[in-house]
């Protein structure tokens, strides 16, 4: 077993900043029952100390940034967090608030090595916002304490069980007993006995602990080394994606919705790429200060799951329309998906490396979808049927068209249709046209659009090769042989 | 000695200037034409009529330019000229075919019977003249079309789109025709082929009359007579109809009314 434990010490930071970049650097920290929670680097720089009263932390730093921890929020990002995961391996579990486990061993030959994982996962966290420490080792309770040690030991690519074993439990003897998951009473309790390190603890002989400590306290101990079995309950991405973000503010600006929109997508691609879907309609919705809702639906000739594409054609839809003024929220849902397999999509490598490629018709059609609308273009159609007008059709999505179409088996001559057809035939007058060929009866469709003509070929005073019609109304020309 | 100096300083000036004018892709010089022309006759795009391609410069279609064609009327062959241009190019590449704002249906069965694969050929239809200058625009940017036909409106086009179009046509390597009106012919353009098709007069009508208003490399051409593969055919259908029905008179059958 080879235990990954990703630790997102700021992430309720992170989610309370996350649409605004600049803040970052400003100091600071996240508040819970009116004590300093958490706190981003800036404030620590600054001197502010964890548990100390807000009002403490404002005399320090005048223009300290601080958030209400919302537990509920933390808890749905977690969750959200679930696909970045579920990417390198099934078993995922997760382990409120901040962490995230994930059992490797079965990944290491699909991903070329546990480094190239770690890395792999640190650079998906990252884009979507969060720093991460992660610890490794043989069981999830020791890898939890590398990860909030923030400390990593370096295996090789593809470690053995026993080496991994026998280092973990090496290096766990040497940390503090503060990043272990006892409780807090209990630490102090040791800390007064003088047990600091988990080497020291691990040491004293069991029985002895048990008539000091709870039960809790060896059953933790025995987590540790392996000895009791700690099952996991794996969680699996959702089967739908809906994702919102509320921002503090509202945005005034449609550039401004680039970053939250870019968060919105990228969580999509994570989602996306857990299930081996891609994408065909997304719907985005933008909430205003006044509850006006305005919702774009983005509609791709093939499943995509590439950010880039994704995001410049939702831009470029949204730059058609007028958006409200203030908007306070936003919202990405996957309406329609279709598997990449089927649709013969899936050339990217699966490391999450999507390389820049040729642009496709494909890419170029949903680009004119985004600007001009979906019924700015058409695809031609051919079908079998002897009446001209039925003989063709245009198709608007390019999913459908490949099978319909076809070669009809009605084999035409090359010179016996013209090449300009009119989409309804115009009523001429036979003595402007001197009539070269024909008639060739076409005569089809007695069940429902009854065509029952002549056709000639004729040529028009003014010298223009035409296909004309005659039937019980008349007169028709029917298109031009250009 | 100063003045001197000051003299072949200015010289150098004025040749360098003229040298970095000579790099420009829109100048070239006509005694490179032949040179030129050489090197793209391995690459170039066959018309389908041998009279034609030899008087076109790299003997055929530019892969990448702006060709104008300006057709008397619908119907006197500007699509046929262009489909043995158009053939080869699909035979060749994998890219699409674009149709921008064209006045009629392009007729799927009649162009699958001339060997054009329609599952490659798109239509845009722009609202209006700025949406058609945009998707123009964006489909040669794309590169993922090797040919692409406009019609624009005449009233609304000013000559530095065109302009444009032609820089963006080298651009996407995308052969691009523009379908303009006859009396458009008086306009300059910076097309690099402008042809005017006419019905020819009376009795060979099986012909049509192409002039080049505009060519690299050379002069304007008047009145080429060119016979459209599909007119050829259908002269050849008229006589066996012509020759069908003298047969049905000869054994007195009702003749077929036209």
């Amino acid at each position: 077993m080879l235990w990954l434990c990703v630790h997102l010490p700021l992430m309720g930071l992170e989610i309370a900043q996350y649409s605004q970049d600049l803040t970052k650097r400003k100091p600071a920290v996240l508040v819970a029952d009116q004590k300093v929670y958490r706190m981003n680097e800036a404030a620590q720089e600054a001197g502010i100390l964890l548990g100390s009263s807000v009002a403490t932390a404002t005399s320090l730093v005048p223009e300290l940034l601080h958030y209400r921890r919302d537990r509920e929020a933390e808890h749905k990002h977690l969750e959200k967090l679930v696909p970045i995961a579920y990417r390198f391996t099934p078993r995922v579990a997760l382990s409120f608030p901040y962490d995230l486990k994930l059992e490797v061993s079965g990944s290491l030959k699909l991903f070329e090595g546990l480094n190239n994982i770690v890395q792999h996962l640190k650079r998906s966290l990252a884009k979507a916002g969060h720093t991460a420490q992660i610890g490794i080792a043989h069981t999830p309770a020791v890898a939890r304490v590398f990860a909030h040690a923030h400390s990593v030991i370096a295996f090789t690519d593809y470690p053995d069980e026993a080496t991994i074993r026998s280092e973990s439990l090496e290096h766990l003897h040497t940390l503090s007993l503060k990043y272990s998951e006892l409780k807090t009473t209990d630490v102090e309790c040791m800390f007064n006995m003088g047990i600091r390190f988990f080497g020291e603890l691990l040491d004293l002989p069991r029985g002895e602990l048990r008539q000091r400590f709870s039960s809790d306290v060896l059953r933790y101990l025995s987590r540790l080394t392996g000895e009791l079995a700690e099952p996991q309950q794996y969680v699996a991405p959702a089967t739908q994606f809906t994702s919102i973000i509320h921002l503090l503010e509202p945005l005034l600006d449609k550039p401004f919705l680039r970053k939250p929109m870019e968060q919105l997508v990228i969580e999509m691609v994570h989602w996306l790429q857990s299930k081996q879907l891609g994408v065909v309609e997304a719907t985005w919705q933008f909430t205003a200060t006044d509850a006006q809702t305005i919702t774009i639906s983005c509609r791709f000739a093939y499943p995509r799951i590439d950010l880039q594409s994704i995001l410049e054609f939702s831009e470029l839809s949204l730059s058609e329309r007028k958006l409200p003024q203030e908007v306070l929220s936003l919202r990405l849902e996957a309406t329609q998906v279709a598997s990449l397999a089927k649709a013969g999509a899936l050339t990217k490598d699966l490391m999450g490396g999507y390389e820049v490629r040729p642009v496709l018709p494909e890419d170029l059609l949903d680009r004119l979808t985004a600007r001009l609308g979906p019924d700015s273009w058409e695809l031609l159609c051919s079908h079998d049927d002897h009446r001209p007008e039925f003989a063709w059709s245009p198709v608007s999505d390019h999913s459908t068209r490949h099978k319909k179409s076809h070669h009809p088996s009605t084999e035409i001559a090359a010179n016996s249709r013209p090449l300009w057809l009119f989409a309804r035939p115009l009523s001429v007058k036979s003595k402007d046209f001197e009539i070269l060929q024909g008639p060739v009866r076409i005569e089809d469709g007695w069940w429902e659009d009854r065509v029952q003509r002549d056709y000639f070929i004729g040529r028009h005073e003014s010298g223009a090769l035409c296909w004309l019609f005659n039937d019980e109304y008349g007169w028709f020309q029917h298109g031009y042989f250009a | 000695m100063y003045l001197k100096y000051t003299y072949v300083h200015k010289i150098r000036i004025v040749v360098s200037g003229l040298q970095a004018l000579l790099k420009h892709k829109d100048i070239w010089r006509a005694e490179d034409i032949a040179e030129i022309a050489a090197y793209q006759r391995r690459t170039n795009l066959p018309t389908g009529f041998t009279a034609l391609d030899r008087l076109l410069y790299g003997n055929g279609w530019p892969r990448d330019g702006l060709v104008e064609i300006l057709p008397e009327v619908h119907g006197c062959g500007e699509l046929q000229l262009l489909i043995p241009g158009l053939c080869c190019l699909m035979g060749e590449e994998t890219r699409w075919i674009a149709w921008v704002n064209p006045p009629f249906v392009p007729y799927a069965p009649a162009l699958n019977a001339r060997d054009i694969d329609v599952n490659r050929v798109f239509l845009v239809h722009p609202k209006n003249h700025r949406e058609a200058l945009w998707a123009t625009e964006k489909i040669l940017e794309s590169g993922s079309c090797s040919a692409i036909l406009v019609w624009l409106d005449e009233q609304q086009l000013e000559e530095k789109q065109l302009r444009r179009i032609q820089t963006r046509a080298k651009e996407g390597r995308a052969w691009i025709t523009i379908f303009r009106p006859m009396h458009a012919q008086v306009k300059s353009s910076p097309a690099e082929l402008r042809l005017s098709l006419r019905l020819a007069e009376t009795h060979t009508k099986d012909q049509v009359n192409l002039s080049i208003l505009k060519r690299k490399g050379g002069w304007p051409v008047p009145n080429l007579s060119l016979q459209l593969h599909e007119y050829q055919a259908l002269s050849a259908n008229t006589r066996i109809a012509a020759q069908w029905q003298q047969w049905r008179q000869q054994h007195s059958l009702a003749g077929v009314k036209h």
